[in-house]
């Protein structure tokens, strides 16, 4: 009995086939997708693939040869043009690697919601993936060499990376671009890509309303959105020199923290913005000993001032002109007072631009950097 | 009773009954003895005469095993000088011949059987008795330092062939008369003693007595090594775990002794073993216990990565490469894609063959001579890690992943546990082969509940783990101090418990902390 | 078949019967209904669960050693028993062909998709007769060393996704409302009443003045560890997205970057077969021993490959899509299971009182 037992188990074991097997080498790894709508209204999808064998030998590896591949291909839908590379590819296309998904411009404008529908049953693609949109095409995006990295998606992802850490949390992964977009206003950011003199750069924001491109943002706007999302980490802030305007302090963020509070008073909602940032002078132009409390004090209130004027055009931008809520005041509202809330659902779009949003900044210099006061200039030198 | 069942019978039992006596004519033995011992060349025999009293006595011995000068001296040069009426048997053993070790024996087959030992015996006519004299003078091993299991600080000596010896090997460490060394002899043909040694009153008597059983129920020829016994009182006898901890350092066998364990010596084998056993009992090594502490914790929680390793790591690799590719970081999996190019197998039957290739190299390195062994060791090298991977047979990342498996594999400390789990990774391999992920973890369900079953004379061969026993983290995952192992391991259900009286060690080292010692 | 367990092999069979499967069916599930609310429906669930223990060490208490089909012998007499032990049996097994089934599809979604269905099940149910012919006491000691090393593994998956909280998630607190909080704690509670099986398991338990200690502390310790990885998994994705996708414990752990690895997905899935397995081990024992009692067979021994090979076939063909596994999850699934799990152990005390039976 034991034996016809064990003799089974063993054929079950040996005749089961390797449904999902797949070596390594017979992967096509898909780095990036792009997905473009062509002018007749057919999906375009391209992918970034990373050429094997050149990785790993560094030394007899061509120098010069891309180590990554662009295909292109169209269909109805966009697996309809994945099968496309489905039935032509010599290897397995793989997207368990890949690193973000970028949306062409026309796309965007036509809606982007069942390329998305896509993206989130495909097999093998995951959520940690990031979101870009692109005034050109996806493709050519994609084409680009990018140069320090062999694959430009992974020049990307380090470069979104750094700048999570250092400068703010703005490029989405997909889980929060799919979050935002089921948020009461349907709102959702998206990093801009854009190329210039055959090289990548990051121009910016793409607001997406229910899944349309309404906006572009330029880098400095993005900065300004994300701090009233308290998504910004660092930056620059110039502040001019009191005794000559064209003459800059720069103040450089190391972090900063915003609060966004609602406050309801029968129909009326006013906003708290509470911004507190702080940094280190990284460097002078004005040429005179900024070390003194006074001067500190007054770079301080210099720095408060031209955030709080920023981000008060950010929100005048977004009531008055946009007349979107991209601040995203509604959620706020509905996640911190969830009882007032009904009040103000149907007509939101009515309430939305007559909010009023109180702004208080505090800045601080914590410290100087290695060097107190600038080199003197010379004039005061022969005083 | 069947004749399937018959015990094994040799043509002397024939001519020796159980319960024959020995003839008093010693003519008649003479011929007995010579048709008995046809064509033994070692056998001798000398008939001498007693010219006081006119009475022969026959003289026997296995040439080579009886100390011939002190027989000369102490018994045929004392029987010389003998009074006529006092040559009795009685007399004989009562003083006459100088020799401790000396007693009569009625019975042939008895007496044969100590013959066969290498003691000479003597008979004197008519009497119908032999005196067996134990003057038994064996060539044999030297105790030497323990080649097989080597440490650097701690006791050297090893076990030898011989039996008494050995015994008195583990005697000198424990002095204690608790210290209990029984004797039983099996093996029809060979006759081998074995001594069941355990400290009455800290062994559980129930295991003492089950060990008892099983070894009587053995039924064999012969018994030649310790794997024998091993072999017929284990209580899984299908399993790949050895599930009886072995050792040839009297020190291990003293410290099992002491936590209640029990242990068999057989005669003619330096390697003693111990049961009951755990799985945690592979994990330790002798100078776990003669190290400091802190460092020889570190080492036990690495050797439970070993384990793993040794166990997993080309199934997993395996595993990843051909199921689960999004594991592997990005550029990992890039760079083991270009290694792999071009290779023509996939990345099992590439294991495959780096495996066993390892496996061949192994066991010819052990076996052949050293002089040969080290061509070996330059083939395989060259085998393993150059050629194929010049050949473009074998990827580069796969021979790093069978060498450090083959390492880890090393460094566990009975190699028994380790040739179970080098066995063992080819099944696992195979199921990670066809169902990546989902089959190591089903193999090792499937082990998981095969260890929870296996036992060890009521041990439970997890235990430890599974049973969990929050008392012994301190001898399995680490090895705690000696000042804090207040008890012996409960696993092994010792009938004593205790092992120091001072408690409170922790108590103590605060107040000095604190200055108020 | 039998053998002795420790109370604490008794807390750690409970965890594992009702954690792996709750972990990764339940998020979605409450989240639909109750949103941000999700903790208190958990709570109100592990309310019924404490019921459901409640009554069962009451019933312990007044028929010592006796499990639920041996003390509706002595009520009711032989047909108390015939029918009481075949309503359990059947829920226990059809149940557990669910089990296997909601496995076998996961294991397909998350990390084998091309493999068919059956090779899963007869995976499974080779493990499941493996281990069941070994016994009570084996399978304690399973999960004995199973359960530090998922509760390990639980505790370094959630600092490493915990990076991507976001606090704001969260609110509101109560999410939808009383409506939604209590329409969401249905399904939890089914869950949190499978604890009733430990009728079966009191009997063998070998510190007998542990038992209430044991399941009353199981109770609340699977409450606390769901509550912790529920909070910590919408605060990462948010509830929208919780709710909507269909098992978002799985997708937030592929969103956690560690140092090295990237995707911690298949980590997960692998501690999660060892949890899951163990519950359908669970089920298969006691769907066997109850079936046993029920016909009062001397040796259990012989149920378990005509039961588990019934238990593969149901599970395959029980249910033709996903769809289908859900809406019976959704719709059916508590009101059979509430049948066998509360309503029997309360009729059986309430009887016992009116009857005043020793």
């Amino acid at each position: 009995m034991k034996k016809k037992v064990a003799l089974i188990i063993t054929i079950i074991l040996f005749l089961t086939g390797c449904w999902d097997k797949t070596e390594v080498d017979d992967l096509a790894m898909v780095m990036a997708i792009g997905i473009d709508l062509t002018e007749k209204g057919r999906y375009e999808v391209t992918l970034q693939v990373a050429k094997p064998g050149v990785f790993g030998k560094g030394e007899n590896g061509g120098a010069k040869e891309d180590a990554f591949v662009t295909v292109t291909n169209q269909g109805k839908t966009v697996s309809d043009a994945m099968m496309q590379f489905y039935a032509t590819s010599p290897r397995r296309v793989y997207l368990g690697h890949n690193k973000m998904i970028i949306f062409g411009r026309r796309l965007s404008e036509k809606g982007i919601k069942d390329a998305l529908d896509w993206i989130e049953r495909v097999e093998g693609l995951r959520f940690s993936n990031y979101i870009f949109t692109t005034p050109n095409t996806a493709k050519e995006i994609l084409k680009i060499n990018y140069g320090i990295e062999k694959i430009p998606a992974l020049a990307i992802q380090s470069n979104i990376r750094l700048r999570y850490k250092y400068i703010a949390k703005f490029t989405p992964t997909m889980n929060v671009f799919i979050d935002r977009l089921m948020s009461h206003n349907k709102v959702s950011f998206a990093t801009n890509l854009g190329t210039e003199q055959n090289n990548l750069e990051i121009l910016g924001t793409g607001i997406y309303k229910d899944g349309r491109l309404i906006q572009y943002l330029n880098n400095k706007q993005t900065q300004d959105i994300m701090r009233i999302y308290n998504h910004v980490k660092g930056g620059l802030i110039l502040v001019p020199c009191k005794n000559n305007p064209k003459n800059y302090t720069s103040f450089d963020i190391l972090d900063e923290k915003t609060t966004l509070t609602p406050e309801i008073k029968g129909k009326k909602i006013t906003f708290h913005l509470n911004i507190e940032a702080n940094g280190i002078i990284e460097g002078t132009q004005c040429g005179e000993k900024i070390m003194t409390k006074e001067k500190i004090h007054q770079l301080e209130k210099g720095v408060s001032k031209i955030i709080e004027k920023r981000v008060r055009s950010m929100i005048h931008f977004s009531q008055k002109e946009l007349k979107t809520d991209i601040l995203n005041y509604a959620e706020l509202i509905k996640k911190k007072e969830p009882g007032e809330w009904p009040k103000f659902e149907k007509n939101w779009d009515k309430v939305f631009p007559t909010i009023e949003t109180k702004i208080v900044v505090k800045s601080s210099i914590k410290r100087s950097s290695w060097v107190k006061d600038p080199i003197p200039n010379k004039e005061k030198n022969k005083r | 009773m069947s004749k399937k069942n018959q015990p094994v019978q040799l043509p002397y039992e024939e001519i020796i009954k159980e319960d024959d006596v020995i003839p008093k004519e010693i003519d008649v033995l003479e011929k007995i003895l010579r048709d008995l011992f046809h064509n033994c060349s070692d056998f001798r025999l000398k008939r001498f005469k007693h010219f006081k009293s006119n009475t022969e006595y026959l003289l026997a011995w296995m040439d080579g095993m009886s100390d011939k000068t002190a027989m000369r001296e102490h018994v045929v040069e004392g029987i010389i000088n003998v009074e006529k009426d006092m040559l009795t048997n009685s007399n004989l053993t009562d003083g006459v011949i100088p020799i401790i070790d000396i007693k009569r024996e009625k019975n042939f087959k008895k007496t044969i059987d100590e013959l066969m030992t290498g003691s000479p015996i003597l008979i004197l006519d008519g009497t119908g008795e032999a005196i067996i004299m134990g003057l038994i003078a064996i060539e044999s091993r030297n105790v030497t330092e323990s080649t097989n299991e080597n440490n650097v600080r701690g006791p050297k000596e090893a076990f030898t062939e011989t039996l008494r010896t050995n015994g008195a090997l583990i005697r000198k460490k424990i002095h204690t008369p608790n210290l209990k060394l029984e004797e039983k002899i099996v093996g029809k043909v060979t006759k081998t003693k074995i001594l069941i040694v355990y400290i009455d009153g800290i062994a559980n008597p129930s295991i003492i007595e089950e060990v008892k059983n099983r070894i009587n129920k053995i039924d064999i020829d012969s018994v030649l090594e310790s794997v024998y016994i091993e072999e017929f009182i284990e209580d899984n006898k299908f399993s790949v775990f050895p599930q009886i901890e072995h050792t040839e350092k009297p020190d291990k066998i003293a410290a099992a002794l002491l936590e209640g364990r029990i242990s068999i010596l057989v005669d003619g084998s330096p390697t003693v073993i111990i049961v009951p056993t755990v799985f945690a009992c592979f994990l330790q090594s002798a100078e776990d216990y003669y190290e400091r502490y802190i460092y020889t914790s570190f080492v036990r929680v690495l050797r439970f990565t070993y384990i793993n390793i040794s166990l997993l790591f080309p199934s997993i690799y395996i595993a990843t490469t051909t199921f689960h590719p999004e594991m592997i970081p990005t550029k990992l999996l890039l760079t083991i894609e270009a290694s792999r190019e071009g290779i023509p197998f996939p990345a099992f039957i590439e294991a495959l063959i780096m495996e066993v290739t390892f496996e061949v190299l192994r066991e010819a390195g052990v076996r052949l001579p050293r002089a040969i062994g080290q061509t070996i060791s330059i083939v395989g090298a060259l085998v393993i890690g150059q050629a194929a991977v010049q050949a473009g047979i074998v990827s580069p990342a796969m021979v790093i992943v069978v060498s450090t498996t083959a390492i880890a594999s090393f460094s566990i400390p009975a190699y028994n546990v380790s040739f179970a789990l080098r066995l063992l990774k080819f099944p696992i391999m195979f199921l990670a082969a066809s169902l990546g992920f989902y089959g190591i973890m089903s193999a090792l369900l499937i082990l998981l509940v095969h260890l929870c079953r296996l036992k060890s004379f009521g041990v439970p061969y997890l235990s430890g783990f599974a049973p969990f026993i929050a008392e012994e983290i301190k001898d399995t995952f680490f090895r705690g101090p000696w000042w804090w192992m207040y008890n012996r391991p409960r696993i092994f259900q010792p009938k004593q418990t205790k092992r120091q009286s001072v408690k409170k060690i922790l108590q103590n080292a605060y107040l000095k902390w604190l200055g108020e010692e | 078949m039998y053998g002795i367990i420790h109370y604490r092999q008794l807390i750690y069979l409970q965890f594992l019967v009702i954690l792996p499967t709750a972990l990764l069916f339940l998020p979605s599930l409450i989240a639909e209904q109750a949103k941000q609310g999700a903790w208190v429906s958990v709570l109100l669930a592990c309310l019924i669960g404490l019921i459901t223990a409640m009554l069962i060490l009451w019933l312990d208490k007044k028929f010592p050693n006796k499990n639920l089909i041996e003390i509706n012998e002595i009520l009711f007499g032989k047909i108390g028993r015939v029918v009481a032990g075949l309503l359990i049996t059947w829920t226990i097994v059809h149940t557990n062909s669910v089990i296997i089934r909601e496995f076998s599809e996961f294991m397909k979604l998350s990390i084998l998709p091309q493999t068919p269905i059956w090779m899963f099940v007869i995976i499974k149910l080779i493990i499941v007769i493996y281990a069941v012919h070994s016994g009570l006491e084996i399978i304690g000691r399973m999960a004995d060393f199973i359960t530090p090393i998922i509760l390990l593994s639980i505790l370094v998956f959630l600092l490493f996704i915990a990076q991507n909280a976001d606090g704001l998630n969260l609110l509101p607190l109560f999410g939808t409302g009383a409506k939604g909080i209590l329409k969401g704690s249905i399904i939890p509670s089914t869950w949190f009443s499978e604890i009733f099986l430990a009728s079966f398991l009191l009997p063998h338990i070998k510190q007998k003045n542990k038992k209430t200690f044991s399941l009353i502390f199981s109770m609340l310790f699977i409450t606390v560890v769901l509550l912790i990885i529920f909070t910590i998994v919408m605060a990462v994705i948010g509830v929208e997205l919780t709710a909507r996708l269909s098992l978002p414990i799985f997708i937030s752990s592929s969103l956690g970057t560690t140092l090295f690895f990237e995707h911690l997905d298949i980590v997960f899935v692998s501690v999660w077969i060892l949890g899951a397995t163990i519950k359908i081990i669970i089920f298969s024992y006691l769907g066997i021993i109850s079936l046993g009692q029920t016909f009062k067979m001397k040796n259990e021994k012989h149920l378990i490959l005509p039961l588990c090979l019934l238990m593969g076939i149901l599970s395959i063909s029980l249910f033709s899509n996903q769809m289908d596994i859900l809406h019976y999850i959704k719709n059916t699934f508590p009101y059979h299971f509430f049948i066998v799990s509360l309503a029997l152990p309360a009729l059986s005390l309430s009887v016992s009182y009116i009857r005043r039976t020793k």
